[in-house]
């Protein structure tokens, strides 16, 4: 198997990260490693039932203490999974004799209760390695992190809490009627029905987190090495490698072999180093500070009592009372100031505030479709400004003078509110709704008039718009005239 | 194939992806003990202050207990990105698009751990946790929000010993970088090692090819 079928992301990660990218592994391939948890688990599983059955306490404990021999089927499935050999159940409980031997005894026995079981489990059935050996290699991989402890410590308490979480969920879906009052001493007392509840439900847990837990310690386990091997180079350093040297494909063609993954310890002879020569190496690389660390720890010590001679010292309280009834009324002020607040946010939100309308109508547009619509745009006489401008035969400028003058009659001193993004047609409406008839009907003939000489291009005749001056002088003139 | 990684992608608009590298049940759970810890530390210290003041301590202590209970990671993920144990962990919570976490979000996703707390001790959100391809509790899935390392690991400046030497060939960004790494990580690798991943892009051997590798880095170094 070599590095680039591996089908995991290699780069540069913490321990932590590598623990992560284990739990990925393991949702990914939940299923297939659930079940295989469960050929070894079930079978003594019902042993322990059939041995211990007057016991329940003791089939949990023999259940949950033999976790070292569910184990490892799932670790070798997963290690062959990742470098893209899918075997099936059969074939993976095929060996189940191989895959299960290295350790046995001592994973059973000393080793059970050891904090790293699922990050040491690699080296010593995937590497092979025993002895003295796997204790030096044990040393250079989880130098200088305990990340490993800290899964084996959460595994433990996830098992937990999904237990106790099973059992109670299952007691809330009790109706009130059909549960019994007492539970909690009905769980803790001999009942053999909670009991073996209990352990059902233990079991569920602790098949749930096997694969996380094995994923976990193999994810870090690989992660250490892609880190002191650095895998995530190699892989990099390959993919450039025809570039550097187009002439040569068979350079690339041997370097997995430094990565070969199997029930050996690949990487003692690919370094291609003397044997002689290489303990010397392996000697000063484990010198160098990243495999192992020098640290001064303080801690405390009992060095006995000192006898205490003060007087048990009573605090002076009767400036509590005055200091209750400051704080007390600091709330009742700040009640009011938040009662108050919120009512002025209410007021602002629905627009029943006087000053607030105003400043809505004062917001008049300056500007409509293009044309200026202020007062100080007009003429200070609009009317003769108009008869001017039809003297000299220019009809369209008499026209837009008329028409603005309208609006801006319209919207200072009638106060119609004409948003800015009107149309013509808009405003016609606006007016028609809001101005007595007389001017709404002026309005429209205006409108007609302005739009078919703007956009049409029809010049109404000069007769026409002396009469809409006309009407405009009736309508609005005495007004301008203030 | 098949790439499993913890790195959650998010396209910005401008086409750049952004990867987050999500963090797993264990490195929270720490976290979330962690606080706890620190929560129930300052709590032990306010009760010995106030429960002595009669029914005005019991008053306020009452107050800060809820305060505590229910802003202390709303006010800190506001404020901070985190709080003190997941800083100690590392860890920050972000958006799912990457930004900082805001009010709204921060204050669904603590007040929604009622809902992860059930039936016991955060099963539900544990559960949540395992299954959710970023790991995300339900609070995280209601409030949009993931929690993420927040730095990269940690690289140590070196000066690296080599003559600079061009590079023969353009390389992407991410292979120059993958040169600087190995400048960086030369020295805590087994020198074995070093010389046959040198060998894997020059057609020298031994401690030739480590030199030239180091050379292009240090060619690549100096443009920076």
């Amino acid at each position: 198997m070599q590095l680039d079928r591996i089908s995991a992301n290699i780069r540069y990660r913490t321990p932590w990260e590598g623990l992560d990218l284990g739990f990925v592994m393991a949702r990914q391939w939940f299923w297939p490693l659930w079940r295989l948890w469960f050929i070894t688990a079930l079978p003594l599983t019902l042993l322990a039932v059939a041995l211990l059955h007057q016991w329940p306490w003791a089939v949990a404990v023999m259940v949950w203490w033999c976790k070292p021999l569910y184990e490892p089927l799932l670790l070798f499935w997963l290690s062959r999974r990742l470098f893209g050999e899918e075997l099936t159940l059969r074939e993976t409980a095929g060996q189940w004799r191989a895959v299960l031997r290295p350790r046995l005894l001592a994973n059973l026995t000393l080793r059970r209760l050891s904090p790293n079981r699922s990050f040491f489990m690699p080296v010593s059935h995937l590497e092979g390695l025993t002895g003295a050996e796997r204790s030096k290699r044990l040393e250079v991989l989880s130098a200088n992190q305990s990340v490993g402890s800290w899964l084996t410590i959460g595994g433990i308490h996830f098992e937990g809490v999904l237990q106790f979480s099973f059992l109670l969920l299952v007691l809330y879906l009790i109706p009130d009627e059909l549960r019994p009052d007492d539970w909690l001493t009905m769980l803790a007392g001999e009942e053999p029905v909670s009991a073996w509840l209990s352990n059902a439900f233990a079991l569920l847990a602790m098949s749930i987190m096997a694969p996380f837990y094995v994923a976990g310690g193999f994810a870090l386990y690989l992660t250490r090495r892609s880190v002191l091997e650095a895998w995530d180079l190699e892989l990099a350093f390959r993919r450039m490698a025809s570039r550097f040297k187009p002439a040569r494909p068979t350079a690339v063609l041997l370097l997995g072999s430094a990565l070969l993954f199997g029930m050996v310890w690949p990487a003692a002879d690919s370094w291609a180093l003397e044997h002689a020569g290489a303990q010397q190496v392996i000697g000063e690389v484990l010198q160098h500070e990243d495999f192992g660390s020098r640290s001064t720890e303080k801690y405390w010590r009992y060095t006995g009592d000192t006898p205490d001679e003060q007087k048990p010292w009573q605090w002076d309280t009767s400036w509590v009372p005055i200091v209750a009834e400051m704080f007390e009324y600091l709330l009742w002020v700040a009640a009011a100031v938040l009662l108050g607040w919120l009512l002025l946010y209410l007021l602002r939100l629905t627009d029943w505030l006087p000053q607030r309308r105003a400043a809505r109508s004062a917001a008049t547009p300056s500007v409509l479709f293009g044309l200026p619509v202020t007062p100080d745009s007009l003429p200070q006489d609009v009317a003769a400004a108009v008869a001017a401008l039809l003297g000299e035969g220019r009809v369209r400028p008499a026209l837009s003078l008329l028409y603005r003058a309208t609006l801006v009659r319209l919207i200072h001193d009638h106060h119609v509110q004409i948003p800015d993004s009107a149309t013509e047609g808009e405003c016609q409406r606006i007016v028609a709704g809001q101005r007595p008839a007389a001017e709404g009907d002026y309005f429209a003939r205006l409108t007609r008039a302005w739009v078919w000489c703007a956009y049409g291009h029809a010049a109404p005749a000069a007769a026409d718009i002396a009469a809409l001056a006309d009407a405009w002088q009736r309508l609005y003139g005495a007004r301008a005239d203030e | 194939m098949l790439q499993l990684d913890t790195v959650h992608t998010f396209e910005t608009p401008e086409g750049v992806d952004l990867g987050l590298r999500v963090a797993g049940p264990v490195p929270r759970a720490l976290a979330f003990v962690l606080d706890t810890l620190i929560r129930y530390t300052v709590l032990f210290v306010l009760s010995m202050i106030l429960l002595p003041l009669a029914e005005l301590g019991v008053g306020a202590f009452l107050i800060m207990l809820f305060l505590m209970e229910w802003f202390y990671p709303v006010l800190f993920e506001v404020t901070r990105g985190a709080t003190p144990g997941k800083k100690a962990m590392g860890l920050i919570v972000v958006h799912d698009n990457g930004t900082p976490i805001g009010w709204p979000a921060s204050l669904i996703r603590n007040l929604l751990r009622v809902i992860d707390f059930f039936p016991l001790f955060y099963g539900l959100g544990l559960l949540s946790m395992l299954i959710n391809r970023q790991f995300k509790r339900l609070g995280d899935l209601a409030a949009g929000t993931l929690v993420v390392y927040a730095e990269e690991a940690r690289r140590s400046a070196v000066v690296i010993e080599a003559e600079a030497r061009a590079l023969p060939v353009p390389l992407a960004v991410d292979e120059q970088r993958a040169l600087l790494d190995f400048a960086e990580r030369s020295s805590k690798l087994a020198p074995g090692r070093v010389e046959e991943l040198a060998e894997i892009i020059t057609e020298e051997r031994g401690h030739a090819a480590v030199q030239t590798v180091l050379g292009y880095a240090r060619w690549l170094g100096r443009g920076r």
